[in-house]
């Protein structure tokens, strides 16, 4: 038997610390879906996806009770459309959209990904269609999440992509104005986007995936700041250095890793299909107590955004890869932490107060597993300078080989410092303000392509 | 081998240098070989199970007076119904930890609750820490027909005999401390 104090730590971490698991999300592959037309591919993608995620809600909850441990999202990702969609029209990809949307509620799941298009080097007919259908798709669906990746290491930053995206994000957003924008939430745009990542709004079943996955999201950060409080507690903060800490956000990251892998493979056992990889990323939620910006405040900064909040971001991210790393048979996705701005009530709350800015949220996303999140920016922010905050977040992950993405919300009529609420996990903040706005068009008017750093160069 | 008797064989004495060394000579030296084995000190006290084969020649009274010959060790051997089984039940493993003011009668309390549900009790542990009295229970759930049943069962109990009880699956505990 497994001594006692090992069985209380546990304990602990799955009482008190609302230990679970945040997301099983299930790739399924839609290739083999297309039609000669877009109404019988839609059918065919809803015939799919019903009959082999029909038990995957279920199957979830059963699991998750057996082991106490919950399952709080059920998830989707799909090929991206894009490729099963080629030479439709616009109006063939809303279609589309909207069968993901009834497959997803018919099947009981949150959320599905993967209306999405690989422009990293060029856009093609089908992508172009599909990128002028994200608009009315995510305003007119409510499950349906949309990505496109726009730039990487190997092939550099599609700029023409990245001016267009600009646009069609404000156009997103305006879409869906009587949300205040939220179709603009359902959106992300990534550089070296990932997949077999499942988180939302950026999961997808990549090309290179089998005919169907199960991969795992692990639990939040609030059992990670929960471990460091005890710590902190029983040694006393002037006995423990920032070493002790990132030991002590390893050992936590290997247990959550551990519990989020095991329920994983048990749900994809069950349902017969292999495991994928589990996501090692710690996804705050607007609850209080499962937030990053609390570990922030933790690790000794009074306030998100002051000098030292990049480094301990930093030291936080590699911290979780190192720990679960070593827990998990097969890590991938993103695995790191994120900084969401509304998803996260602290970081939130660090705008409202001025503490944060958005220089400095970018900053923080050089050494995050993702980037600019959930970040609402005034409605009248023009499309070039959004455009150009896409660029600069997406250059940063071109030229640092890893995962950069802006899930910017440019809120219809509304100014910063105002307040807007997408309420659940989608969560609320103040807006904040684009400084130096309107002053970047002449650079995202040149358009082509960002070259691929020296690095890109391996072979 | 299939021909040896299966034999349990139990010891307890006050602690003290010497004792697994003595039991096991005189089981070598009855020919007999050891199968499994657990020892265990509770304040100052050593107990010992073991389970061996012997050859069919040798009794269980000879083993006995063999083991107890001048030792103060409690010595008690029984034949064992058949080939020792080790239990298995990993899908059905559940540790039950709790926790309640040191009274008299909890682990009666406890154990009667398992008894009547027909859980099987696996592995116990306690301590004693200040007035706090903490239990682990390893329980074999695999006669329950419906686990959310048990656990309704289970939180009433708790409330009914004052102990905060936690169930959970045991590869939980395997899977976040065992590398």
């Amino acid at each position: 038997m497994i001594r006692s104090d090992q069985i209380f730590k546990t304990v602990k971490m799955i009482q008190k610390e609302n230990l679970d698991v945040r997301a099983v999300t299930m790739g399924i592959s839609l290739m083999d879906c297309r039609m000669d037309d877009a109404q019988s591919t839609a059918q065919k993608i809803e015939d799919k996806i019903k009959h082999l995620a029909g038990n995957l809600v279920a199957t979830c909850d059963r699991i998750g009770s057996k082991y106490g441990v919950p399952v709080v999202n059920k998830r989707i990702s799909v090929t991206p459309i894009a490729h099963v969609g080629s030479g439709f029209s616009r109006d063939g990809f809303v279609l589309l959209a909207k069968a993901l949307d009834h497959a997803a509620a018919e099947v009981g799941i949150d959320i599905i990904g993967g209306f999405s298009a690989n422009v990293e080097k060029g856009i093609n007919q089908g992508d172009a269609n599909l990128i002028a259908a994200i608009p009315e798709a995510l305003s007119t669906t409510s499950k349906v999440c949309s990505s496109i990746n726009a730039g990487s290491t190997r092939y550099g930053l599609n700029m023409d992509a990245v001016a267009l995206l600009g646009k069609i994000v404000k156009d997103t957003a305006e879409a869906s104005i009587e949300s205040n924008g939220f179709g603009a939430a359902k959106f992300v745009i990534f550089s070296n986007q990932p997949g077999d990542n499942p988180f939302m709004a950026g999961a997808i079943h990549g090309l290179g995936e089998a005919e169907v996955v199960i991969n795992v999201g692990v639990s939040g950060p609030g059992v990670i700041a929960r471990a460091l409080e005890r710590k902190i507690a029983d040694e006393g903060a002037e006995n423990l250095g920032l070493g002790d800490l990132a030991e002590e956000i390893k050992q936590a990251t290997f247990r959550v890793t551990r519990c989020g892998e095991l329920i994983g493979r048990q749900v994809a056992q069950e349902l017969g299909f292999p495991f994928g990889v589990v996501d090692l990323s710690l996804a705050p939620t607007p609850l209080v107590g499962d937030s990053v910006g609390e570990i922030l405040k933790i690790l000794g900064v009074d306030s998100i955004g002051a000098p030292g909040s990049t480094a301990i971001v930093a030291m936080l991210n590699d911290a979780v890869k190192k720990g679960g790393s070593f827990a998990s048979q097969s890590v991938g996705g993103l695995s790191g932490a994120f900084i969401p701005v509304m998803e996260d009530s602290e970081l939130a709350a660090a705008v409202a107060d001025g503490s944060l800015v958005l220089e400095k949220l970018e900053a923080m996303t050089c050494v995050c597993s993702v980037g600019l999140d959930m970040v609402p920016i005034p409605g009248d922010t023009s499309s070039e300078t959004i455009a150009a905050i896409i660029a600069d977040e997406m250059m940063i992950g071109v030229i640092n080989t890893k995962t950069t993405a802006a899930r910017l919300i440019p809120v219809p009529g509304k100014s910063a410092g105002e307040f807007v609420s997408f309420g659940g996990l989608f969560g609320e903040s103040v807006i904040l303000p684009v400084r130096n706005t309107g002053k970047s068009a002449r650079f995202v008017r040149f358009g082509g392509r960002i070259p691929a750093p020296i690095h890109s160069l391996k072979n | 081998m299939t021909q040896d008797q299966i034999m349990v064989i139990s010891v307890m004495d006050r602690d003290r240098p010497g004792i697994v060394a003595n039991v096991t000579e005189g089981i070598s030296a009855l020919g007999g070989n050891l199968a499994d084995l657990r020892e265990s000190v509770l304040c100052g006290y050593f107990t010992m199970i073991l389970v061996a084969g012997f050859p069919p020649e040798v009794s269980a009274e000879q083993v006995e007076q063999t083991l107890a010959k001048e030792t103060s060790s409690k010595v008690s051997v029984s034949l064992a119904d058949g080939l020792p089984v080790e239990q298995e039940c990993k899908e059905h493993a559940y540790v039950l930890s709790a926790v309640g003011e040191d009274r008299i009668g909890l682990v009666a309390q406890v154990s009667r609750f398992c008894c009547e549900k027909g859980v099987n009790i696996l592995d116990f542990a306690s301590y004693v820490e200040v007035s706090k009295y903490t239990m682990m229970l390893l329980l074999d759930l695999s006669n329950t027909q419906s686990l959310d049943a048990f656990k309704i069962d289970l939180a009433k109990f708790g409330e009914k005999s004052g102990l905060n009880l936690v169930l959970q699956h045991n590869d939980i505990f395997r899977a976040t401390n065992e590398i």
